[in-house]
C-alpha cells in the first residue's frame, strides 16, 4: 500500500516536469485503443441485447413496450458501459502493460533507460497511465455505440418494434449529465488499472514466473479497486443529481 | 495461425477431451482443483458481487423513484442479481483469477516440456491435467453462483435499508413474490456453462502456448479476454433460450 502510493506520487511529479513525451502518449493510445476494441464491442452488443430482452418480458406486463429503449441506454450509461469496457480493458491492456513492464525488469532494460540517464518513470509510465486512461474513455463511448446496436437488434430486428419508437425514446430516462459522468468513470478507472498495473509489472523482481503472477495480480487487483470506487461514484452521481 | 485453423485445432481439442472424460478418471486430483478454482475465487467473487448489488439497489431506487414506485427496488436487486449479474460475476471472477492461473501454469508445463514428459510415460496428459479441472468446475461453479447470489441480494438489503430508507419488510417481500426457484435455477446453469468454458478455453490457450515467457504471458491474456467474450456471447443465447 505505502510503496504504491510512493509510486503514484513519484509518477505525478514526474507529470510536471519536462518533456513530456506527446507522441508515445498518441502511439499508446491509439494502440491501446485498437487493441481493447474487437474485445469489448464483442462483449457490448450481446450486453445490449440481454437487457433489452429482459426489459422487453418486464414491461410487456404493464404494457408499456416503448420503455425499452430508455432502459437499455440508461443501464448502459450509468453502469455497464464504464463498468465491463474496464473488465475487459483490465484483462486485456492492463495485463499486457504489465507483462511488458515486468519482462523490461526482469531483463533489465528498466536499469538500462536510467543508466542513459533517461527518467524510466517518465518515459515508460506515464505515456502508459496517460494512453489507457484516453482509451478507456475512447473505447467506452464506442462500447456505448454498440450497446445500443444490441438493443436495437433484439427490439427492432428480433421483436419487431417501429425502429423510429426505438430511436425517440431512446433518452427518455436520461439526461445530457449522464454520457458525462459514464466518461468520467472511464477515465478514473482507466487510471486506476494503468497505474495499478505498471506499479505490479515496474517492481518485478525474479524471473518469468514472477511475471505471471504479476500480471495475474494487476488484473485482479485493478477489477476490485474499481468496483470498489464504482458504487461511491453512483452514490456520488444521484447526489448531484438531486441538488 | 489463421482463425479457421485455430478454430479447427479447438474443435480437435474438444474431441480429445470428450474421449478422456471416457476414460480413467484421476479423482485424487478433483480435490485440489476444486480448492484452486472455488476458495481461491471466493474471496474476489463475494467483493465483487457485494459491490454489484449496492449498485443494483441504487440504479433500481433510482429508475423506480421516476414512476412513483420506489418500493419496487427489491424486485429490481434480486431478479437482475439472480438473473444476470451473479452468475456474470462469478463467471468473470472465475475467469480472471483461476483461469489465467490455469492458462499460466499449462503453458508453463508446455514449455519446460513436462507435458511432453507425461505423454511419454503413457500418462494421458488430457485425462490427468485437465478432466479433473472439468470435474472441479461443474462443482464448484453454481456453489460460488449461489454466494453471488447471496451477497448481491445481502449488499442491496443493507444499501436499500439504510442509505435510501426503504422499509425492510417491503423489500423481502417483494423479493419472495416476485423470484421464482426457476430465477436461481437457471442462474446456476448459466453459471456452470461460464465456468466450463471459461476451463475449456484457458486448457486450450495453455496447451497451445507460444515458447518462451512471452508464450505464457499471451496465453495467459488471450485465456482470460476470449473467456470472458465467449461466456457474455453464451449468456444472451442461455437468456433468449429460458426468457424468452
Amino acid at each position: 500500500m505505502g510503496s504504491f502510493h510512493v509510486f503514484l506520487l513519484d509518477s505525478f511529479t514526474t507529470l510536471l516536469k519536462k518533456p513530456l513525451y506527446l507522441s508515445e502518449i498518441l502511439h499508446e493510445t491509439s494502440s491501446i485503443t485498437l487493441q481493447c476494441l474487437l474485445p469489448v464491442a464483442i462483449v457490448l452488443t450481446p450486453f445490449g441485447m440481454v437487457v433489452a430482452l429482459q426489459g422487453f418480458n418486464i414491461f410487456k406486463i404493464f404494457g408499456t413496450e416503448y420503455m425499452v429503449s430508455g432502459l437499455t441506454f440508461i443501464s448502459l450509461v450509468r453502469e455497464l458501459s464504464p463498468g465491463v469496457t474496464s473488465i475487459m480493458i483490465a484483462a486485456q491492456a492492463g495485463s499486457s502493460i504489465s507483462a511488458e513492464l515486468g519482462a523490461m525488469r526482469v531483463k533489465e532494460e528498466i536499469d538500462a533507460l536510467e543508466v542513459m540517464s533517461i527518467n524510466s518513470l517518465k518515459y515508460l509510465i506515464i505515456p502508459k497511465i496517460l494512453g489507457l486512461s484516453f482509451a478507456c474513455v475512447i473505447v467506452n463511448m464506442i462500447s456505448l455505440m454498440c450497446g445500443i446496436l444490441g438493443g436495437y437488434i433484439v427490439a427492432v430486428v428480433m421483436k419487431g418494434q417501429s425502429s423510429g419508437v426505438y430511436w425517440d425514446n431512446l433518452f427518455i430516462f436520461a439526461s445530457w449529465f449522464d454520457p458525462l459522468f459514464c466518461s468520467l468513470k472511464a477515465f478514473l478507472y482507466g487510471l486506476i488499472i494503468a497505474s495499478l498495473s505498471s506499479y505490479y509489472g515496474y517492481n518485478v523482481q525474479g524471473g518469468a514466473r514472477e511475471v505471471g503472477i504479476a500480471v495475474n495480480r494487476s488484473v485482479v487487483n485493478s477489477i476490485l479497486a474499481f468496483i470498489f470506487l464504482n458504487y461511491f461514484l453512483t452514490t456520488l452521481f444521484f447526489n448531484i443529481v438531486q441538488l | 495461425m489463421t482463425t479457421i485453423q485455430e478454430i479447427k485445432q479447438f474443435g480437435i481439442f474438444l474431441k480429445k477431451i470428450v474421449l478422456a472424460s471416457r476414460g480413467h478418471i484421476e479423482y485424487k486430483n478433483i480435490l485440489a482443483e476444486s480448492y484452486l478454482i472455488g476458495v481461491e475465487s471466493l474471496p474476489i467473487v463475494i467483493f465483487v458481487s457485494a459491490f454489484i448489488g449496492t449498485n443494483l439497489a441504487l440504479q433500481g431506487y433510482n429508475a423506480f423513484k421516476s414512476i412513483g414506485g420506489q418500493n419496487l427496488v427489491g424486485i429490481f436487486v434480486s431478479l437482475a442479481g439472480l438473473r444476470e449479474m451473479a452468475p456474470i460475476v462469478a463467471g468473470a471472477m472465475v475467469g480472471a483469477k483461476s483461469g489465467s492461473a490455469i492458462a499460466a501454469n499449462l503453458a508453463t508445463m508446455k514449455i519446460k516440456e513436462q507435458i511432453d514428459a507425461l505423454a511419454v510415460m503413457s500418462v494421458d496428459p488430457i485425462a490427468y491435467l485437465i478432466i479433473p479441472k472439468f470435474i472441479a468446475v461443474i462443482i464448484t461453479l453454481p456453489l460460488l453462483v449461489l454466494i453471488a447470489n447471496f451477497f448481491c441480494i445481502f449488499s442491496g438489503y443493507y444499501v436499500a435499508i439504510y442509505q435510501l430508507n426503504v422499509g425492510s419488510g417491503i423489500f423481502l417481500d417483494n423479493i419472495r413474490t416476485f423470484t421464482t426457484l426457476s430465477d436461481v435455477g437457471i442462474g446456476l446453469l448459466k453459471g456452470l456453462t461460464f465456468g466450463l468454458t471459461i476451463c475449456t478455453v484457458a486448457c486450450y490457450c495453455g496447451f497451445n502456448s507460444g515458447p518462451g515467457p512471452e508464450g505464457v504471458g499471451k496465453a495467459t491474456n488471450r485465456a482470460v479476454v476470449v473467456g470472458c467474450v465467449l461466456c457474455i456471447v453464451l449468456n444472451y443465447f442461455v437468456t433468449a433460450i429460458f426468457y424468452d
